[in-house]
């Protein structure tokens, strides 16, 4: 009786080491922060978006989605066409904003998205289970899901990276990620490329400086001699994309 | 003879007229010379003092000018960035105060972009930056300190439910066994 | 409800329909996992819908184990000692169908183990495994610990007609129960841990699940209530789950004697406390809302109100709330048959309500964009049917082989002498083979 008594007790005693350990596994894992810039040249990627040169020509989604090879519904960069208060419409693209304070990077469970030392926010197609979460948690609607295969060419030796998420997985969720692939090429992004009017910047905040492939600003002074806002910044997000206001009077005649 | 004096009269008269253009043309294409030179300024916090020197070839300075002054970065490739610009006083000195985002030697260029009378004009000067301004720093976000040892605080008390039911399943099942009569009845553990 | 009665046949019958709309739910989702998600009705602005909703209805229901048994066992309201075991079957049957739909909402199910290699203790979806997966063990044990007594008197009563296989498990489970005083005081204090922490286990659980949707900044979910909200909500769902299974099983199980119109009074008046309770909150989170109509919160308000979700919502609160608890509070007779009306009401309302926070709080627009639109496809309602189609067909096999009531208790608390022959008729099917 005693023996079979300590074999169950054993038993039990094994099995609650066992779930204590899992949940012991959990607690040492921290949230994760973005990286705190360390003093010397390490690059804080932000866009600035003239919204006085805008036209709504999409071309920038175009270019983006021919650049990853992204289904139709994708629009990692969307251009709103915004009604104001007054009636007056202007048009507003909207890249991933790759938020400081990201509420996609705190509530993925599998810690699929991050944000790389010069603060792009990723997201690893290979870890995502597709919950969703980060999609019901981003104040911007900027993160798509991907319900089908996507379409586009087959990649027998090429496999996707986060960096390089192309082509996209089924089941997981893309994002626009500022063309990190591109950047570390020296190449401008798909969407600043294609924009004919010159209203997207790219820039450096460390390195203070943005150009919209014709044009290079100081980014700052950009910044602050235009009164560059940040879309729902009251939400504590910390966006890295700043738009200067206006309604395309730029390319008005 | 009138008509050799008529060729002489319209020769002369042709050369007349095209020195007098050439005159005019060689007026409104003066040259003008930008000097660029960098110093620190007065207040250190600041940064540095950009002064461009506009002249014209006759050494007269050419006043109410808009310079341009451009840093040269490597941003995707070797680019121009405008940081400001300034109008030359009568003396044909415009000035900039300019502090640079990173230490470190820079490369900075003045521009005139020409007016009537004055062609465009350029000038180079490198500027070795000792003084720069506050380097961007992602702020830790709020209450991070504390959320933190949030999930410490809640690991621990899962690990006690965890082991609270763990006590009530195996202490219960234990009573039960240890309180059994020995019958033969025995159990597979 | 319906008559199974002591026939195997009737049995058999239930369970081969149960069945069937089971696997039709398995098809569905084969169905699902062999092409995507885009065979749903889910889009880029609704990422969430039928299964997110239905995740939240079924871990409701299960709350019906931790009022009825604990909360009642905790205040000794003798009352509980036949319900106490339907209800806690009926919570573990409901948190298995409520814990697997995460599962089937999942993009890559395959890569679920993800969520125990590298979890992220941030994530209200890991507050969630981990609560979850808590609860069901505790709710287990709690089903489990209540029953060894019953398994001994299965284990003594029941005759070599049972089968070798069947009376092994019962004499293995039930760790050798004599009813000793020594065993006794064992398994009381067992049982009184179990009671104490399952409640704080079941409000943990809903709690999570409304701060999935409480920790975003869409307008329609931000809202500091929505945690107490969501637990008070998933005791009335749980109460009235229990009321509708206890009126069924006590007709089909003849518990007649047992179970009577005073105990579905005093069950009702357990929903109408809990029901004036969630109207409550809801009067408190709709008046804060409403009084300052921020831009935020506004449109979600508007479209429930008076928009397209207008028609859900005022038949949740009138039909699905208000008009259950009124019939369950009139005085008289047919308390029975008011109780099992109000509760499947209450039911069909609580539903309705997951819907009303689900959908609308995704479709409400976050940018200059037009509202979402979100209509379920044949997928995700078969799955619907199926899953709830597997609680009953849970519960009729569980009680196959196990007591529906728990004798032990009731001798101790009602001190009815209730051994053996009245005992038998507890067993669908027992004693008949």
């Amino acid at each position: 009786m005693t023996g079979r008594l300590s074999r169950r007790e054993m038993l039990g005693v094994l099995g609650g080491i066992g779930t204590g350990a899992l949940a012991a596994g959990f607690a040492p894992i921290a949230f994760p922060e973005a990286d705190a810039a360390e003093p010397g040249p390490k690059r804080q990627w932000a866009m600035v978006i003239d919204l006085r040169k805008c036209d709504g020509c999409k071309k920038c989604t175009e270019a983006c989605q021919a650049e990853h090879e992204l289904p139709a519904s994708f629009e990692w960069i969307k251009v709103f066409q915004v009604k104001d208060a007054q009636g007056n419409e202007y048009n507003m693209p909207r890249p991933c904003f790759q938020c400081e304070n990201a509420p996609c990077l705190r509530v993925c469970p599998v810690a699929a998205t991050f944000q790389t030392g010069e603060g792009v926010v990723l997201v690893d197609q290979d870890r995502c289970i597709g919950c969703r979460m980060c999609m019901a948690a981003c104040p911007y609607g900027a993160r798509y899901f991907n319900y089908n295969e996507p379409p586009g060419h087959q990649h027998p030796f090429q496999h996707p990276t986060p960096e390089h998420p192309v082509p996209q997985q089924k089941g997981t969720v893309g994002k626009c990620m500022f063309c990190v692939h591109r950047t570390e090429d020296g190449k401008l992004p798909a969407c600043v490329d294609a924009c004919g009017m010159g209203a997207l910047y790219i820039g450096d905040l460390v390195e203070d400086v943005a150009t919209n492939g014709q044009e290079t600003v100081r980014l700052s002074q950009f910044i602050r001699e235009n009164d560059a806002f940040r879309y729902k910044e009251e939400l504590g997000t910390g966006p890295r994309v700043y738009y200067i206001a206006g309604h395309g009077q730029l390319w008005e005649s | 003879m009138s008509k050799v004096r008529r060729l002489a009269a319209v020769c002369g008269l042709s050369l007349i007229v095209s020195l007098l253009l050439a005159g005019v043309a060689v007026a409104a294409d003066q040259r003008a010379v930008l000097f660029l030179e960098t110093r620190p300024s007065a207040k250190p916090e600041q940064g540095y003092v950009l002064a461009a020197r506009l002249v014209a070839t006759d050494g007269r300075p050419v006043n109410e000018a808009t310079v341009r002054f451009y840093d040269l970065v490597e941003f995707f490739g070797a680019r121009e960035m405008l940081i400001g610009s300034a109008t030359t006083d009568g003396q044909g000195i415009a000035t900039l105060t300019y502090l640079p985002a990173q230490l470190g030697p820079r490369a900075i260029v003045a521009k005139f972009a020409g007016r009537a009378g004055v062609a465009a004009t350029e000038g180079r000067a490198s500027l070795a930056a000792t003084v720069a301004a506050q380097p961007y720093t992602v702020e830790p976000a709020p209450l991070s300190a504390f959320s933190s040892k949030v999930p410490y605080a809640v690991g621990a008390i899962v690990l006690a439910v965890w082991a609270l039911i763990g006590f009530a399943l195996i202490g219960t099942a234990r009573g039960v066994m240890t309180g059994a009569r020995k019958e033969g009845k025995g159990q597979t553990a | 409800m319906w008559p199974i009665g002591r026939g195997d046949r009737k049995f058999w019958i239930a369970v081969v329909v149960l069945s069937a709309m089971v696997a039709a739910g398995f098809y569905a989702y084969i169905y699902q996992l062999q092409r995507g998600l885009w065979v749903t009705g889910l889009n880029q602005k609704v990422s969430w819908g039928f299964y997110i909703i239905n995740c939240v209805f079924f871990i409701g229901i299960s709350y019906g184990g931790a009022m009825t048994s604990a909360i009642l066992r905790l205040t000794n309201a003798k009352w509980r000692a036949p319900l106490t075991r339907l209800a806690e079957a009926t919570a573990v049957a409901a948190l298995l169908v409520g814990a697997v739909y995460p599962i089937i909402d999942l993009g890559r199910p395959d890569r679920a183990l993800h969520l125990l290699l590298y979890p992220q203790v941030g994530s209200p979806i890991v507050w969630d495994l981990v609560a979850v997966s808590t609860y069901l063990v505790a709710s287990f044990v709690f089903l489990y610990l209540p029953l060894i007594p019953d398994l001994a008197m299965c284990r003594d009563t029941l005759g070599p007609s049972a089968g070798r296989v069947r009376r092994t498990i019962y004499r293995v489970l039930a760790l050798g129960w004599r009813g000793e005083p020594r065993q006794e005081r064992s398994l009381a204090r067992g049982i009184g841990i179990m009671a104490v922490l399952i409640i704080p286990l079941a409000v943990s659980v809903h709690s999570v699940l409304a701060w999935l949707f409480a920790v975003t900044a869409r307008g329609g979910w931000h809202s500091t209530i929505f945690a107490p909200l969501f637990v008070l909500a998933a005791m009335l769902s749980g109460v009235a789950a229990v009321i509708l299974v206890v009126a069924a099983l006590r007709k089909v199980y003849g518990l007649q004697e047992f179970i009577t119109a005073k105990h579905f009074r005093y069950l009702s008046y357990l929903l109408i406390a809990l029901g004036v309770g969630y109207l409550y909150f809801m009067v408190s989170e709709y008046l804060t809302e409403a009084y300052v109509l921020e831009r935020s919160t506004t449109p979600v308000l508007e479209a429930i109100f008076e928009g397209v979700y207008a028609p859900a919502f005022w038949v949740f609160t009138v039909g699905g709330l208000v008009l259950p608890l009124v019939v369950a509070a009139l005085p008289g007779r047919f308390a029975i048959a008011r109780a099992c009306t109000g509760s499947a009401l209450i039911i069909g309302g609580m539903w309705l309500k997951r819907f009303l926070i689900v959908v609308p709080g995704m479709a409400e627009p976050v940018m200059p964009w037009d509202w979402g639109r979100y209509a379920p496809t044949w997928v995700e309602v078969t799955i619907t049917i199926g899953s709830a189609a597997a609680i009953p067909l849970l519960l009729i096999v569980f009680f196959r082989f196990f007591p529906a009531m728990s004798v032990h208790e009731m001798e101790e608390v009602e001190g009815a002498e209730l051994r053996r022959t009245s005992m038998v008729p507890a067993f669908a099917g027992g004693g008949d083979e």
